[in-house]
């Protein structure tokens, strides 16, 4: 049984249900503490704009609510951000794959997981295709367009379908059913 | 032995037939020849049993393959003995190592050890060992197409049908391919589609015309002259260093790029659209300069430049959004405030010039993907800009539309405008630009 990812699994999904604020904050520095483990401090930190999304829960509930809610809410995001993010960054699909068919998951839901998380990478690449193809057509995203979006996201639901499309035929004509 | 008796087809979406009365049998490797929506696909989608347990529509005739219809078994029945590999082999791919893409038909059939030999064995005789570890994804498409093939021949399928394998592939992973080819074409049957005239070991070969056999298929010679100019730098690059985060790919790079039409060359990954973006202000360099007539654009950013140049890149799919094809070509035009009148001109001079007068009232989706494609060089076409960017314009077209290209290419030259195109089609150029090593 891989402890890593029993570890990780158990924090993120900790990271919804911890009642105190104390025990969030530690259990970011004991996260910090295992990528230093794995030299990815760097890259853990590294959320790019959910760090935007981060400071917009903060503010929110500063205004709506009061301080120490804020914190307690920016704590828990944080938490569940950098927790998932660790796993991404550490865990490798087939490490994943094992463990939940340790945990005796039905293959089914072992496969759309695991292929899911197999397809994280092809998706960015798919967005930053489809962002530079519609900027290279004069689509600025800068500007507050909601027309400019919807060139982004028609494109990038045609090609996920076709990939989702041609990876089910291709499954069936390599005998998945027989599993 | 492949066998097809009167074998007919229309899709449950279309009116017409894909493919009708087709009458053949083969035991040996073949090539399967035909233009763009010729039914090739459809063709190889029948033999593997795609057609009628996922695509639906009406058949008339019969398939046999080996003495079995696929109609009459269940298609992971049919998987055992027909392995199909599609013109976009990563699409195939679910696992994170080859190897596991490899072994993993074979595990419920035997034990892992017997498995792993036959997976040793397999990449050996394809000479994909050294790959064994890697992460399928991250291949160049010359070996995606390899581990695909591999993938099907460790399953133990007899027949392989290969659907234009030769679509993203450089000149060596060309030959490469073709290699593996010649060394598996006589012991197993493949069935290899193909668009465009491809030196081959396989003699065996029919021909599809819209739908049909045909005797033989007349592949035109791609006519295509350069015309005479007057030369003149549009563009010149300044010890340019770029990439992505860390990694440079360009390292201290300077071109000076003449009108009129300039191609750029080079391996997969060696740059080519890289260098492309940079002319079209989707990417900035880490250092050096870039002036684009006269001016200095290296800050520019891309939708700024758009109007001066257009792009059309390799995907068809990642530019189109719009609902039908004359609203995709008037697009840019708009995006420019291009006068009312100007745009509807120009939107009907560009559909006729490329052949796509009769669909320019469908809905884009309905179009076959060499249409797709002329649509997304049309519409660079039709806002006139001074330098028209192209990366792997070929791709996906058959020797028609081709022409049908660069006739275009040809007369905007002629009127003053500049190309620029990233591919491994050999055609003449005013100048060439050699990537990598």
């Amino acid at each position: 049984m891989n402890l890593k990812v029993l570890a990780l699994l158990f924090i993120s999904v900790s990271a919804i249900f911890v009642p105190s604020a104390l025990l969030l904050l530690s259990l970011i520095f004991y996260l910090l503490f295992l990528s230093a483990s794995f030299h990815k401090v760097r890259e853990l930190l590294n959320l790019g704009w959910l760090w935007l999304f981060v400071l917009f829960v903060f503010l929110t509930n500063f205004l709506f609510f009061s301080f120490t809610r804020a914190v307690f809410f920016t704590l828990r995001i944080i938490l569940i951000f950098l927790s998932l993010n660790l796993f991404y960054l550490t865990v490798s699909p087939n490490e994943f794959e094992s463990v939940l068919r340790e945990l005796k998951v039905p293959f089914s839901l072992i496969f759309i997981s695991t292929t899911a998380y197999r397809f994280v990478p092809l998706i960015r690449k798919d967005f930053e295709m489809v962002r530079n193809a519609q900027r290279a057509r004069g689509v600025s995203f800068k500007s507050r367009n909601p027309f400019a979006w919807f060139s982004l996201v028609v494109p990038l639901l045609n090609v996920w379908l076709q990939r989702a499309e041609e990876l089910a035929i291709s499954l069936e004509c390599r005998g998945f059913r027989n599993n | 032995m492949i066998r097809l008796n009167n074998y007919s087809f229309t899709y449950a979406k279309g009116s017409l037939p894909a493919l009708s009365n087709i009458s053949f049998r083969t035991n040996e490797s073949t090539v399967i020849y035909g233009n763009n929506a010729s039914g090739k696909t459809t063709l190889l989608h029948s033999i593997c049993g795609i057609i009628p347990h996922v695509i639906e529509g009406r058949r008339e005739g019969e398939i046999f393959v080996d003495g079995f219809s696929p109609y009459d078994i269940s298609i992971s029945k049919c998987a055992e003995k027909v392995g199909i590999i599609f013109q976009n082999a990563e699409s195939m791919f679910f696992n994170h190592t080859v190897e596991d893409e490899i072994i993993w038909p074979l595990l419920k059939k035997m034990p892992k050890k017997k498995a792993r030999s036959v997976v040793r064995v397999t990449s050996e005789k394809l000479g994909i060992s050294s790959l064994l570890q890697r992460n399928p994804f991250s291949l160049s498409e010359g070996e995606k197409q390899k581990v695909a093939i591999a993938c099907a021949l460790a399953a133990g399928s007899d027949y392989v049908l290969l659907d234009e394998p030769f679509t993203y592939l450089d000149a060596s992973s060309k030959r490469s391919l073709k290699k593996v080819i010649k060394n598996f074409s006589k012991k197993h049957t493949l069935l290899i589609s193909t668009a465009r005239k491809e030196e081959m070991s396989v003699d065996n070969a029919i021909f599809l015309d819209r739908g049909r056999v045909s005797k033989s298929l007349k592949f035109k010679k791609i006519k295509f002259s350069l015309p005479k100019i007057a030369e003149k730098n549009i563009a010149s690059l300044r010890s340019v260093c770029v990439g992505y985060g860390k990694k440079e790919v360009l390292k201290n790079f300077s071109a000076d790029l003449r009108n009129g039409l300039v191609v750029v060359r080079g391996k997969n990954g060696s740059g080519k659209t890289t260098f492309l973006k940079l002319l079209n202000g989707l990417l900035k360099p880490f250092s050096g300069k870039i002036i684009l007539f006269g001016r200095e654009v290296t800050d520019s950013s891309a939708p700024q430049l758009f109007g001066t140049v257009a792009t059309a890149f390799q995907n068809p799919l990642h530019q189109l959004f719009l609902p039908t094809v004359s609203e995709e070509i008037e697009f840019g035009m708009k995006n420019l405030n291009f006068p009312e009148k100007t745009i509807h001109k120009s939107t009907y001079l560009r559909a006729s010039q490329f052949a796509l007068a009769p669909h320019l009232h469908r809905f884009v989706y309905e179009l076959s993907g060499g249409t797709k494609k002329l649509l997304t060089l049309a519409a660079a076409f039709s806002i006139s800009p001074k330098l028209l960017i192209f990366d792997e314009p070929f791709a996906f077209l058959d020797s028609n539309n081709a022409q049908i290209f660069l006739r275009n290419v040809e007369k905007y030259i002629k009127k003053g405008g500049s190309v620029v195109m990233a591919t491994h089609e050999n055609i003449p150029a005013h100048q060439t630009i050699y990537l990598g090593d």
